[in-house]
């Protein structure tokens, strides 16, 4: 009967041990929350992102993230979180202006990268009084790298029945063309980054 | 009659509950390996795991059910899992973790996402749930059968509602709809299998041929 008890208690340390390594530490029960704490633990060196900006121009990921990007991903036509989002970056944009800080630009990518023309970028940035020196806009250039940008960053985007999507409120933080930082867009640690001009 | 004779008689009706007229192993098996094929090949994991509901409440049953309806083991397995697990408790744990690795989001999502953990599900599901409970429910006594009976409901009923009541995408692959959809049929689930449990528990098996075995073995004991 030892025994037996000795093989209860060793199976139960196994599940045990197997679901805390799953779920790091009983810290991430959810995709989302998972993806973060594997960034922060590890952080993702990126491919040079090919994308096309608001102004039509080919940009690379290497020409923007020499310093420190903050990266949200988004499409024009959204009606609920991009608009919290773009309200978040005139926020930002604010802090970063007040700040003084250089040293950081924001990004907004977009997921529906066929509908979200330069123009339509432009109109997006406008209608959250975003100003150029500070706030990026592009979108993908090919399939290819849209895939590339969606299996780095690990983003979840799933098409609605309204024809718009479901993704992340997440802000990303890619510093040198690595992803070291993934927060909710209503994290006060966004501000702090800004002020202190480093990933703290 | 009092709550106390209600109790006996239900985990007495557990108890005697054998899973004795099952299909044949060898249609399930052929069934399983099948789903299991299916679920590996790229449109047939498509099919599974587009939709919430075909992956939470059609193939993850399934696999379990077939996984179940499959397991005979051979002479020398049944004496070597007699001799480690004689009460089943092992296998109460190994059916409980497994259960509660599937229903982490967390999981389902990355199911979805690696081929890795697509393959993990399509064979921990069947052997680790599906084997598990089979094996629990030949070596348990009626106290253990009946934790498991109401671990597994009550299971599914809190699923049901946090999948409702939760204002978050829990899976990042599916719609936060969906996730209320599938909450919804959890909770029907849950319901219809908590009346027909207390029905059977009470009143026994429709098939009153079969409940008469019942009968005896309580009349002498």
């Amino acid at each position: 009967m030892a025994v037996y008890a000795m093989n209860i208690v060793l199976s139960l340390s196994i599940a045990l041990g197997l679901l805390a390594w799953r779920t790091s530490n009983f810290s991430s029960f959810t995709y989302e929350t998972d993806r973060r704490n594997a960034v922060e633990a590890r952080p993702v060196q990126l491919s040079d992102w090919q994308l096309q900006s608001s102004n039509g121009k080919t940009v690379y990921l290497s020409e923007l993230s020499d310093q420190l990007l903050l990266v949200d991903f988004v499409y024009t036509r959204c009606p609920t979180i991009c608009r919290a989002l773009g309200s978040r970056y005139e926020q930002l944009q604010r802090v970063i202006n007040s700040s003084g800080n250089t040293q950081i630009t924001l990004l907004s990518i977009s997921i529906d990268p066929i509908y979200d023309t330069p123009q339509q970028l432009n109109s997006y940035r406008k209608r959250h009084n975003g100003l150029k020196d500070t706030w990026q806009l592009a979108r993908p250039i090919t399939d290819h790298a849209f895939q590339t940008i969606i299996s780095e960053t690990g983003l979840r985007v799933i098409p609605d029945k309204f024809g718009g999507f479901t993704h992340s409120d997440t802000i990303h933080l890619i510093e040198n063309r690595k992803l070291t930082k993934i927060k909710p867009w209503s994290s006060t640690d966004w501000e702090n980054i800004i002020l202190s001009g480093k990933n703290s | 009659m009092d709550i106390l004779t209600l109790c006996n008689m239900a985990s007495r009706r557990l108890n005697n509950w054998q899973l004795n007229e099952l299909p044949a192993p060898s249609t399930a098996r052929a069934l399983l390996v099948f789903v299991i094929m299916v679920g590996i090949t790229p449109a047939g994991a498509m099919w599974f795991e587009s939709s919430m509901t075909t992956h939470m409440l059609v193939q993850l049953p399934l696999l379990i059910v077939l996984g179940a309806v499959c397991y005979q083991p051979k002479a020398q397995l049944n004496s070597f899992l007699t001799r480690i697990d004689p009460l089943g408790a092992i296998a109460f744990i190994c059916y409980t973790g497994w259960m509660l690795f599937w229903m982490l989001p967390l999981n389902l999502d990355l199911a979805t996402i690696e081929p890795s953990v697509r393959l993990l599900k399509l064979i921990s599901v069947p052997i680790g749930i599906g084997c598990c409970f089979r094996w629990l429910w030949h070596q348990s006594n009626a106290v253990l059968k009946c934790v498991v009976v109401f671990e597994t409901w009550a299971s599914v009923t809190r699923l049901g509602w946090l999948y409702i009541e939760s204002p978050l995408q829990l899976c990042s692959s599916y719609l936060i709809g969906e996730q209320q959809r599938v909450g919804t049929l959890l909770l029907v689930i849950s319901g219809i299998s908590a009346t027909v449990a207390v029905f059977y528990s009470l009143f026994g098996s429709f098939n009153k041929k079969n409940d008469s075995t019942l009968a005896k073995s309580t009349s002498n004991g």
